[in-house]
């Protein structure tokens, strides 16, 4: 496999208002490494203030990095003037949470679709029009003339995420960004939807970045998880690799934390990890982590950070736990 | 007797072109310090039927009916302004769905908390602020936040905050609509694992709503399954997630993405019916891999499988 994209210390930092002159610093995303390949997925995984959002918009360059470089099939892309970016946003799309905002409630299903085609002056009317049909069979939303003719009303929150799919699809991009495509659909209906961009990326060769709150769906639908806190990736490996043998606490606790439909769960307490994530303004010193992790090791965890370094094939971890690449497993 | 007995409630809406049957025939039995998952997805009628439990009609309700019994008084039969005064929020409180976000933004917490004591006859505040501080070390806040606002608050404290709120009268019976799905898994966890604690300790129980039936067995000894406005499945957590009968209930549990196996999720083709016209028979039987001769045209009952246990579906009628 070859790398389509390549993310180096990227930094997104905002300024925010405090009181009334002063401003803070919030460190949405602080040095993050990572690479996709092609036709791979890769789920981000993390809860809210994590930075897996501010990740998927820099790497849709939806906003430009504070630092750091983004290389998208050998270009750099991250800190590039908007005007060299069109080819950029042909080739790279984005899915997005709330399929009942993100699409146009006053355009048809057909118009929704052909918009990008039309921004990219792209064919006739009546190849466009083909390209739509097309596209709303690719996910099987069929007869797809009179689906075309709809409006977003007309059509359940399933059937609308599988519109915005077509029409992040239309312009045959490689890389399409899926920003919590499923947190919105009902739990009996979300596998469709996944599976539905799996065989989608069989078919076309599309490379994912599926960021989600999620790390079940991670499990199932990626080839690989990176799992993000307080701004950092503190564990990145295969997908199945990160569930059975995690390396870093935090991931730990993530999977402790979610419930499996057991009736015996009722009868005991779950292990938790106290606290809240910190605050983006002031994160802690040394691992970010430390205030809350269960296996902290005083005089370090608060003073140094710990790099991501690769613990086992393909799998690290950024956790002082693991002290050199050689070093067994501890705890 | 049961803490709560409620036999046949309905509640339908009215829009300007139909009537939505969101609650079609709801009947269930909680008992004392128990906790009554009830599931379902969106637009199923769960969050409908505490509306109607807590007589909290909207103005577009109609057909509100059925018996509703709370530690063996008939509340359904009393007068609105009887169970505002004697009922709701005194024997049966609520956790509304996000409403942490409703906190008033100007009042401190403490405050807020204890408001239905001052308005109760004869509150006196030092005997509220008492009160307040004893629910707030119940639900492991620190004493202190009751002179903050909800601003300075993270959404899990705001969430104990209304936890509280729901406990502030004793009530026997509180009614929890999605209570941890704006918050974080490992929030989700602690608040959990509060919520078992409050039950074991001080014989709460509680109706817990929500969309995710994993999460409902972190709580529950009874579920009740909801689909299209009706409960399709009603059982001990033991009997419905481990034996689940009505094939709802089984593809429900099947479309979980577990983290524990590498079986792949499944998941229910179609969309939940439309209650302005749901479908004749079983609501299910468009979507359903088994549906066959009645299952179009006549509307299933309830067929018992075994003692606490049953399920609305053809195929139990001569158990197989």
């Amino acid at each position: 496999m070859t790398e389509l994209i390549r993310i180096e210390d990227l930094k997104v930092h905002f300024q925010a208002r405090k009181g009334f002159l002063g401003s803070v610093v919030v460190r949405a995303l602080d040095g993050v490494t990572l690479n996709l390949e092609r036709g791979e997925t890769l789920a981000v995984v993390g809860e809210s203030g994590s930075g897996k959002t501010t990740l998927g918009r820099a790497a849709l360059r939806l906003l430009r990095p504070t630092h750091g470089r983004i290389f998208f099939d050998g270009e750099e892309i991250g800190q590039a003037h908007e005007s060299r970016l069109k080819e950029f946003r042909r080739r790279a799309q984005g899915v997005f949470q709330d399929p009942y905002s993100s699409i146009d409630p006053f355009m048809s299903i057909g118009q929704t679709i052909e918009e990008p085609l039309v921004i990219h002056g792209h064919g006739s009317a009546r190849e466009r029009t083909e390209l739509i049909h097309k596209s709303l069979e690719d996910v099987n939303l069929s007869p797809a003339e009179e689906v075309a003719a709809k409006y977003p009303h007309m059509l359940s929150g399933g059937q609308r995420q599988r519109v915005g799919i077509a029409r992040a699809l239309i312009l045959k991009p490689d890389f399409i960004l899926a920003d919590e495509p499923v947190s919105m659909i009902d739990a009996s209906s979300r596998a469709e939807i996944l599976y539905l961009m799996r065989d989608l990326q069989k078919t076309y060769g599309i490379t994912f970045l599926y960021i989600t709150h999620d790390i079940a769906t991670a499990r199932h639908f990626s080839d690989r998880i990176a799992v993000m806190y307080a701004g950092r990736i503190v564990e990145m490996g295969p997908s199945d690799r990160v569930i059975e043998e995690p390396l870093h606490p935090y991931t730990k606790a993530l999977i402790q934390a979610i419930p499996e439909p057991d009736p015996a769960n009722r009868l005991r307490q779950r292990p938790v990890i106290p606290g809240e994530p910190p605050s983006p303004t002031e994160p802690p010193p040394g691992c970010r982590f430390n205030p809350r992790c269960p296996q902290a090791i005083a005089g370090t965890c608060e003073v140094t950070d710990p790099p991501l370094i690769e613990v086992a094939p393909r799998h690290r971890a950024a956790c002082h736990l693991w002290p050199t690449p050689q070093q067994n497993k501890v705890g | 007797m049961s803490l709560l007995e409620v036999r046949d409630l309905h509640m339908y809406y009215t829009t300007r072109e139909a009537v939505v049957r969101a609650v079609d025939g709801i009947s269930f039995n909680l008992e004392r310090g128990q906790a009554l998952g009830i599931v379902g997805e969106s637009g199923s009628g769960k969050t409908s039927l505490s509306l109607a439990l807590m007589r909290l009609l909207p103005r577009n309700a109609t057909g509100y009916r059925g018996d509703v019994t709370l530690e063996g008084d008939d509340i359904a039969a009393l007068p609105n302004d009887e169970f505002r005064r004697e009922i709701r929020w005194k024997r049966m409180s609520m956790v509304f769905q996000g409403a942490m976000n409703s906190l008033n933004p100007v009042l401190k917490v403490g405050h807020q908390v204890s408001e239905p004591l001052l308005q109760d006859n004869g509150g006196r505040k030092g005997q509220a602020r008492e009160r307040v501080l004893e629910l707030f070390d119940l639900v492991r806040l620190p004493g202190e936040v009751v002179n903050r606002y909800p601003h300075e608050l993270s959404g899990g404290m705001k969430q104990r905050v209304m936890i509280a709120m729901s406990l502030v009268m004793s009530p026997s019976l509180v009614i929890l609509d999605e209570p941890t799905s704006a918050l974080d898994v490992s929030i989700q966890a602690q608040m959990m694992n509060l919520l078992k604690d409050l039950k074991r300790d001080l014989g709460i129980s509680f109706i817990f709503i929500t969309h995710d039936i994993a999460l409902a067995s972190d709580l529950c000894d009874r579920i009740a399954v909801m689909y299209g406005g009706q409960m399709v499945e009603l059982g001990a957590s033991e009997d419905v997630f481990l034996s689940p009968r009505h094939p709802y209930t089984q593809r429900l549990l099947e479309s979980i993405p577990r983290l524990d196996s590498d079986e792949a999720p499944v998941f229910i083709s179609g969309a939940p019916p439309d209650l302005t016209s749901p479908p004749m028979g079983c609501r299910f039987s468009p979507r359903c891999p088994h549906a066959f001769e009645p299952c179009d045209s006549q509307v299933p009952p309830a067929f018992k499988v075994r003692e606490g246990h049953e399920a609305r579906c053809w195929l139990l009628e001569q158990g197989q």
